[in-house]
């Protein structure tokens, strides 16, 4: 299960990830594969369309269409290395004279490279992208928060 | 010429390097044939020789290639010569019986515009990948079944020899399914011929049996290429009842994408037990599972996972966006 803190350690900063695909499917795996000889070395131009790509994942058509970030963001390829000792010794360590504070567990990971762009595919559907709820997550909500002030509320108990 | 170095690719061979391979002097490569890319979707047409006229009554015989293996294209063939032409002396009355060389040679002869029968012969086929089968089958929304797809391509195949100034009297079609109703929808789209669509079309008429090798030396010779570019073992027929084949299919999967080289249908149920569904019997050690998020559209035959909460937390039921 993952732990509610993740800290991102920046080894590789600089180095830019080309291709990046979001599935319209859910993989059970992690882990290396061969991800461009099957697929990204193998997308093409869709008929008749100057925006959209056409690829196939396990026989299946796939749409895609190009999302830049929005401006001051930027996507970061992670991985999460095995746990090193220092991690294992806090795990395990009952004497912990802190034991009483709420703990919060902690969880690292690296990042391998950086994109400023991926490609969010659907299937064979001829709805616009601007329905795809992660278009929507990352252009219309970022527009959204960047307008919004937050105010701190105070709540007195009477 | 050599074959390219480079890991990314390979030349299309040349004729005498796919020849050695083969091992037999059946290593005719049919004009239909694209050998860079002989995996695609493909059209390819030829007619008559230009002092053959064509304002005569011409007879088209219709057949098909490669409708029931998990492996390779479907290949649909038309041919065509002058209703006068007499092919019962060139050995097609019993196509059945050919071999696969012996339709090779066959093939050899009629695209040679030299000898009578390439002079008075037009054919014309339209290859159709295994990839576009696959993904038309495939569809969430408006499946495209084999029938439509057999019928339409049939068609215009017809239509386009027409157009090219053929006069069509006679129209010979063989089909798997029921004739009766094929044959009104054929005879409605072209009135201007007498259309017969029969079973066993290829042992009946001879026009049949030209478009049956046109189809069937096409779709070998593109699954032979391919499996050469491939470098790949053998794989037997392509069937699925062929033990070769099915071996093939489970020692090549790829437990994430499936396999190299477009030339598997995706959605023949033997691909999908191989490579979808969990089951000890059929399914690779490494299987790996992929939540298309589609409960409602499951195959009859296929038992729907329930979604894990891996993948249900992915596709976002679990929170309000």
């Amino acid at each position: 299960m993952k732990k509610p803190i993740i800290q991102i350690q920046n080894k590789n900063e600089g180095k830019l990830e080309e291709k990046v695909s979001l599935m319209p499917c859910f993989i059970d795996f992690d882990g290396p594969a061969s991800v461009s000889e099957f697929f990204h070395d193998k997308i093409s131009k869709k008929d008749g369309s100057r925006n959209t790509d056409l690829a196939y994942f396990r026989g299946r058509e796939l749409n895609g269409r190009t999302l830049e970030l929005p401006e001051g963001y930027m996507g970061e390829c992670v991985h999460f290395p095995l746990p090193d000792r220092a991690d294992q010794f806090y795990a395990g360590n009952e004497l912990d004279n802190n034991e009483d504070e709420a703990s919060v567990s902690e969880e690292h990971c690296q990042t391998s490279s950086t994109f400023s762009q991926f490609k969010i595919w659907d299937r064979d559907v001829s709805t616009s992208i601007e329905q795809n709820q992660w278009y929507k997550g990352i252009v219309e909500w970022t527009q959204f928060a960047s307008k919004v002030r937050f105010l701190g509320f105070y709540h007195v108990n009477s | 010429m050599k074959i390219s170095e480079e890991t990314n690719g390979v030349d299309s061979p040349s004729k005498d390097e796919f020849a050695k391979e083969k091992g037999s002097n059946a290593a005719f490569i049919p004009p239909s044939i694209d050998t860079a890319t002989p995996e695609k979707s493909k059209y390819f047409h030829t007619t008559i020789a230009p002092d053959v006229p064509k304002d005569q009554p011409f007879r088209l015989g219709v057949d098909e290639a490669g409708r029931g293996p998990v492996l390779g294209p479907m290949v649909y063939a038309v041919a065509y010569c002058p209703v006068d032409f007499d092919l019962t002396n060139f050995g097609f009355a019993d196509s059945k019986t050919l071999t696969a060389v012996k339709r090779s040679q066959l093939l050899e002869d009629i695209c040679n515009k030299e000898t009578e029968l390439g002079r008075h012969v037009g054919w014309s086929v339209q290859s159709i990948s295994a990839k576009e089968l696959g993904a038309g089958m495939l569809r969430q929304y408006n499946k495209y079944n084999l029938n439509s797809q057999a019928h339409d391509t049939t068609m215009n195949l017809i239509q386009k020899v027409y157009d090219s100034g053929i006069r069509i009297t006679e129209i010979y079609v063989d089909t798997v399914g029921p004739p009766d109703t094929y044959q009104q929808k054929l005879q409605a789209r072209f009135p201007q011929a007498k259309v017969k669509v029969t079973k066993k079309a290829d042992s009946l008429f001879p026009i049949v049996s030209l478009a049956s090798i046109c189809a069937k030396v096409t779709r070998d010779v593109q699954l032979d290429l391919v499996r050469y570019l491939l470098q790949t073992q053998d794989w037997g027929s392509g069937y699925s009842s062929d033990a070769k084949t099915t071996k093939w299919l489970r020692s090549s999967v790829h437990p994430v994408f499936g396999w190299k080289g477009d030339i598997v249908r995706y959605s023949w149920q033997t691909a999908r037990d191989i490579l979808e569904v969990a089951s000890s019997k059929t399914s690779s050690p490494s299987f790996i599972h992929v939540d298309w998020h589609e409960e409602k559209s499951a195959p009859l035959n296929f038992t729907p996972r329930k979604p894990s909460a891996k993948s249900r937390s992915w596709f976002g039921t679990d929170f309000a966006f």
